[in-house]
């Protein structure tokens, strides 16, 4: 079955905007910690899910970490879309500003016209709710937009498999101009339960 | 009374599936011929001469049948789906040939007598050649098969080819034969121990000698049975030799299924595998590189730390431009093999389909329950496509999470053995043989003398070995 969100259980520790926990993102200064010693992080938790949960045809909610996650994979599936549709394939820099626009681009919030989630989310009850939860949401935006890119072009400059396209060798480091990672671009067409964002 | 079974008379097994039949002698380890279940247009019939010659060979009874040999003039197995090919590329200029490819067995059932009685014409006469009215027959059937299968069978056999004898075995039954012969020494020895019966030294390679001490006791006839062949995946529980029709559940998820997924995600990849050889590819991809994972999440950041040792590329030639054409193997690795455990993963699969684990363990809870434990205690496996490295021990996993979830504090934990043995591929087949060359094979056989008596519908029950 699908995987669920790490979330979902204690989300009454964060604050809830709409639905959605304002989970704080890690950005290096130490977030709680689980027993593989990475960090809890929604981000990185919905770039781990994407692949596994993007083959199933079903998921249920089962909490409010499940809404953020569903939320975020649906993100990371218009940004793979975005980089797919591009030929010759984008190298890094392009990918990272690629990425960047679809973060900042204008987003429908939950009760817009427009909004992928539909009725999982309530509309925001007051002005400051909107505000938050738009602020949230972009700074997840980009946090996945970036650290997508870098494992979408980290496998040029890790192990030199021969798993990627063309590109160059095992010895490009971070400004490696390889072609994006094909076995992630092959989930680009799948639609995550039918919806886009 | 004549013996059915001599070394110089073996009995024929045959074991006809959806996908491939397994033909061979009792006795042998391995079936003589695996070939596909298809019967197609003749050679000669098929694009008008010229072409018409390389699949010749083992093909056709007449070569230059027209109409009027049309009925006589067919192939089976590999030549079949060779002909038919080259009856469809020239379909435009040469003349219709016997009909095109007819494949008599569906879902496991016969569903075509006529095509079938035509295979086992050309397996007993061109493959195996021999005189049917000097052997016995033992044919297997899939459960839940109408007794009137089994006089139709029995009516094709004695009249048609005039056989010596006739055996109809359930292929869940002949499965728990082949697991019981070949599980460990050590089990045996335990087993012999606590029932008490003569111990006899034999090894595994000469089954003759095993079955004179596995059928003594029906103890080993209890067990729930995991076949999952080509078409359809069946879970059948056996109590003391006796299928308990009532909870036999099929799912759809089988090899067909697996290697749909590999092709889909070749395809989304956008691998350059010429269509035409697709689905060949992917089988050879499927039997070949596919195993089961633990876990899907894990597998994947296996995947991402070492590429290099689990991406893998494969040089394949293609037969028509004669230039090579490379594929790379990534995730379908695991994640094919990955859809009995997760079926919503498989586009094929209606939803609502339960996962394997699931299945057995709602198979064995329609039991009644004082067979419960003995049928989690010896889950047998059977059919090609249980071959995936790991999957027995991903079933045992999933099954002993099921039913631990259950247990009330204190209760006994539910022993589950999940029997992953070296006959898997050809279970029924290697049963079917093992049951053939046990000295009571004569007595529960039917003869030719009793259907001349009796009639067909001697053949509807077929009776296990039972204690002396």
């Amino acid at each position: 079955m699908a995987y669920h969100s790490r979330f979902n259980d204690n989300a009454d520790r964060y604050r809830l905007c709409c639905g959605c926990p304002l989970i704080p993102l890690n950005n290096g200064n130490g977030a709680s910690v689980d027993a593989d010693g990475a960090s809890l992080d929604p981000v990185d938790e919905a770039i781990e899910l994407f692949r596994p949960n993007s083959l199933f045809k079903n998921f249920d909610i089962r909490g409010p970490g499940d809404k953020l996650l569903v939320y975020l994979i649906l993100f990371i599936s218009s940004c793979l879309r975005r980089l797919a549709e591009r030929k010759p394939p984008p190298n890094r820099e392009e990918a990272r500003a690629l990425a960047f626009a679809a973060a900042h681009d204008r987003f429908p919030l939950p009760g817009q016209a427009g909004f992928p989630l539909g009725a999982l989310m309530t509309s925001p009850s007051s002005r400051e709710e909107e505000e938050a939860l738009r602020s949230y949401l972009r700074q997840c935006r980009e946090e996945t937009g970036r650290r997508l890119v870098d494992r979408l072009y980290a496998a040029a400059a890790g192990a030199g498999s021969s798993s990627n396209g063309g590109g160059s060798g095992g010895s490009s480091a971070a400004e490696g101009a390889a072609a994006p990672n094909k076995h992630w671009l092959a989930f680009a067409n799948r639609r995550f339960l039918d919806r886009a964002m | 009374m004549q013996p059915i079974w001599s070394v110089s008379r073996p009995a024929v097994v045959m074991d006809c599936g959806t996908g491939f039949s397994k033909i061979g002698f009792a006795g042998n380890a391995e079936p003589s011929f695996v070939i596909p279940t298809a019967v197609g247009p003749g050679a000669s019939s098929a694009a008008g001469g010229s072409g018409g010659g390389a699949a010749a060979g083992l093909g056709s009874l007449r070569s230059g049948g027209g109409p009027l040999l049309g009925d006589l003039d067919f192939t089976i197995g590999e030549e079949a789906l060779a002909a038919a090919q080259l009856a469809a590329a020239a379909a435009g200029t040469g003349g219709g040939g016997a009909g095109g490819l007819v494949f008599p067995v569906r879902q496991g059932v016969v569903a075509d007598w006529d095509a079938m009685e035509r295979f086992w014409q050309k397996c007993l006469f061109h493959y195996l050649r021999v005189d049917p009215e000097e052997h016995s027959v033992v044919v297997t059937e899939p459960p839940l098969n109408p007794p009137e299968s089994r006089e139709a069978m029995a009516e094709i056999m004695f009249e048609s080819f005039n056989v010596a004898g006739l055996y109809v075995g359930v292929q869940a039954v002949l499965a728990l034969y082949a697991g019981w012969a070949t599980a460990d020494r050590a089990d045996r020895e335990a087993a012999r121990a606590a029932s008490g019966p003569a111990p006899s030294s034999t090894s595994t390679s000469a089954p003759a000698s095993t079955s004179t001490s596995a059928p003594t006791s029906a103890a080993h006839l209890t067990g729930t049975v995991v076949d999952v062949g080509e078409g359809v995946a069946h879970i059948i529980p056996v109590v003391d030799g006796f299928v308990l029709e009532g909870a036999i559940k099929s799912l759809p998820l089988a090899g067909r299924a697996v290697t749909g997924f590999v092709q889909q995600m070749l395809r989304e990849r956008g691998e350059p595998v010429p269509p035409e050889l697709s689905l060949d590819v992917c089988r050879r991809i499927k039997e070949g590189h596919c195993y089961v994972a633990p876990d899907m999440l894990r597998e994947f950041g296996r995947y991402d730390r070492d590429p290099g040792k689990y991406h893998r590329g494969l040089k394949l030639p293609n037969p028509r431009t004669g230039t090579d054409f490379s594929v790379e193997l990534g995730y379908e690795r695991f994640l094919a093999p990955e859809v009995f455990f997760s079926p919503g993963m498989c586009p094929s699969a209606p939803p609502g389909t339960p996962s394997l684990p699931r299945a057995v363990d709602d198979v064995i809870q329609a039991c009644p329950i004082d067979t419960r434990r003995a049928l989690y205690g010896n889950v047998v496996l059977s059919g090609g496509s249980t071959m995936f490295k790991n999957f027995g021990r991903r079933l045992a996993a999933d099954l002993t999470a099921a039913t631990s979830r259950r247990l009330q504090p204190g209760a006994t934990a539910i022993d589950i053995s999940v029997r992953s043995h070296a006959m898997q591929r050809f279970a029924v087949w290697f049963g079917g043989s093992l049951v053939a060359c046990d000295p009571h094979f004569g007595s529960v056989c039917h003869t030719r003398e009793q259907y001349q008596e009796h009639g067909p519908s001697i053949c509807r029950t077929n009776y296990v070995y039972r204690d002396a």
